[in-house]
């Protein structure tokens, strides 16, 4: 093993260590408070108020594969979708899901399923709640588009692995007025939202979107403490990089 | 009987999982051939899921179809045009004559005439920017923007001397670099979380 795979090792497994830590830690003695992101700050209540309306939330979850380094933004929008599911489950309009990857709509239908299973109202699972809209990126777009503009939607949630082409989702739901609440993993998708939509999720607060929305989880607090803390010793590491450069250390 | 699936499905994963992430970091021969031989399958289990992936789209219109609203017009023309290119490909091959004008008349025209709609979305979405969010970094998202554009294209057949030569370089190198590089660090660490998340059986989002 090379120096740099063994510091790679390294990393992750101080960060799964400290996940643990912290994970046990918050069970004990304290909950944490978030800072504030705006673009997740009134998801829950229009969630639940959309539900008492009787309207639908709509997620979509973008066309990126599970297999490539964009996966784990369709895993984040995944914990979303199941925790909006499991919180619009027993209303009259459940939560649609649509994605661009087959992988990701199999996973969001299961994702699904188990929230009814485990409220023991299985026999309301409606298998076509969540689906793969198209293959392409836009194929995917004008398929998704349908449940966009869908009048009985009250909230889109646009989370996942989108490329530039989120930008015509974003600019159907403001035309909608509904509440949007959109990030990507890509930059070219970020900086399209950032022309689109109103309060976008920037960088790797796409990561945190389900612990705003269910705060009290401890692994997901767990997790968000952690990257603060790397975020901030990745931080001081660059900056005494930058210094030593300066005094020609390095 | 799924109740008591859930943690074989979970130790499965969990167990592949680390094989595939330990197989990144020792090189040892064992481990590469078992990642690969893991990778493959989850290749080939992706290709199948394409499969059923359509035929949920099938059903999910066809209840649209069957529903007799104002959507199932729509729904009906995707269900032929699906069936159509699934007939003409299974018929004539991928690469036959027929194949290939559905891809060239039909797909791609489809295709490029929204990324037209789009590009025309982004320069009203830009004009709208100042109004919607009146904030410093609003106004220095389009200047760069101005920048940038008036620094790429040439204005009747000539490029704008000092943005072209120098302005347009500095930004992509130094201020846009420095911003995707913030951006991609604190979403390296959200992928390392997830990704822990799921090898430790936190989260596991195959228990339907």
């Amino acid at each position: 093993m090379s120096r740099i795979d063994a510091l790679g090792l390294g990393f992750i497994l101080i960060f799964a260590g400290g996940m643990l830590i912290f994970h046990l830690l918050i069970r004990k003695w304290t909950v944490f408070s978030f800072r504030s992101i705006t673009g997740l700050a009134r998801l829950r209540q229009r969630v639940l108020s959309s539900i008492e309306d009787g309207k639908r939330v709509h997620i979509s979850l973008g066309k990126h594969s599970l297999l490539s380094q964009e996966g784990a933004a369709a895993l984040a929008g995944l914990r979303l979708a199941d925790e909006i599911s499991r919180l619009s489950a027993l209303s009259d309009h459940p939560a649609h899901i649509t994605s661009g990857d087959a992988p990701v709509s199999i996973l969001s239908r299961d994702g699904n399923k188990a929230v009814y299973r485990n409220m023991d109202h299985e026999e309301r699972f409606d298998p076509c709640a969540a689906y793969m809209s198209g293959v392409t990126a836009f194929s995917y777009v004008a398929g998704s588009l349908a449940e966009v503009v869908d009048p009985q939607t009250a909230v889109n949630v646009l989370l996942g692995g989108f490329g530039s082409e989120i930008g015509l989702l974003a600019d159907a739901a403001d035309q909608r007025q509904t509440l949007t609440t959109c990030g990507t993993s890509s930059l070219a998708g970020q900086s399209v939202l950032y022309a689109v939509a109103d309060q976008p999720l920037l960088g790797e607060e796409i990561y945190a979107a389900d612990a705003y929305l269910q705060p009290q989880t401890t692994q997901t607090s767990a997790a968000l403490r952690m990257q603060d803390i790397f975020r901030w010793m990745l931080v001081v590491l660059i900056l005494a990089g930058i210094a030593a450069r300066f005094a020609g250390v390095l | 009987m799924t109740r008591w699936i859930t943690p074989i499905s979970t130790a499965i994963a969990t167990g592949v999982g680390i094989i595939v992430l330990v197989g990144y970091f020792v090189p040892a021969a064992w481990i590469l051939d078992l990642r690969a031989l893991f990778l493959r399958w989850a290749v080939i289990l992706a290709g199948l899921t394409l499969l059923v992936g359509i035929f949920n789209l099938l059903a999910v219109h066809g209840r649209k179809v069957y529903s007799l609203n104002k959507e199932s017009w729509s729904s009906l023309a995707l269900i032929i045009a699906l069936v159509g290119t699934a007939g003409v490909i299974a018929w004539q091959q991928t690469h036959s004559a027929a194949a290939l004008w559905i891809l060239n008349w039909i797909l791609i025209p489809a295709e490029s005439s929204l990324m037209a709609v789009l590009a025309v979305i982004l320069i009203y979405a830009a004009a709208r920017l100042l109004y919607r969010r009146k904030t410093v970094f609003s106004v220095i998202f389009l200047v760069t923007v101005v920048i940038v554009l008036s620094g790429s294209v040439p204005f009747w057949g000539t490029f704008i001397p000092f943005v072209h030569d120098r302005l347009l370089g500095w930004i992509i190198s130094v201020p846009a670099m420095a911003g995707a590089r913030g951006l991609l660090l604190g979403m390296a660490l959200g992928i390392i979380a997830t990704g822990i998340r799921l090898l430790t059986g936190n989260q596991h989002p195959y228990d339907g």
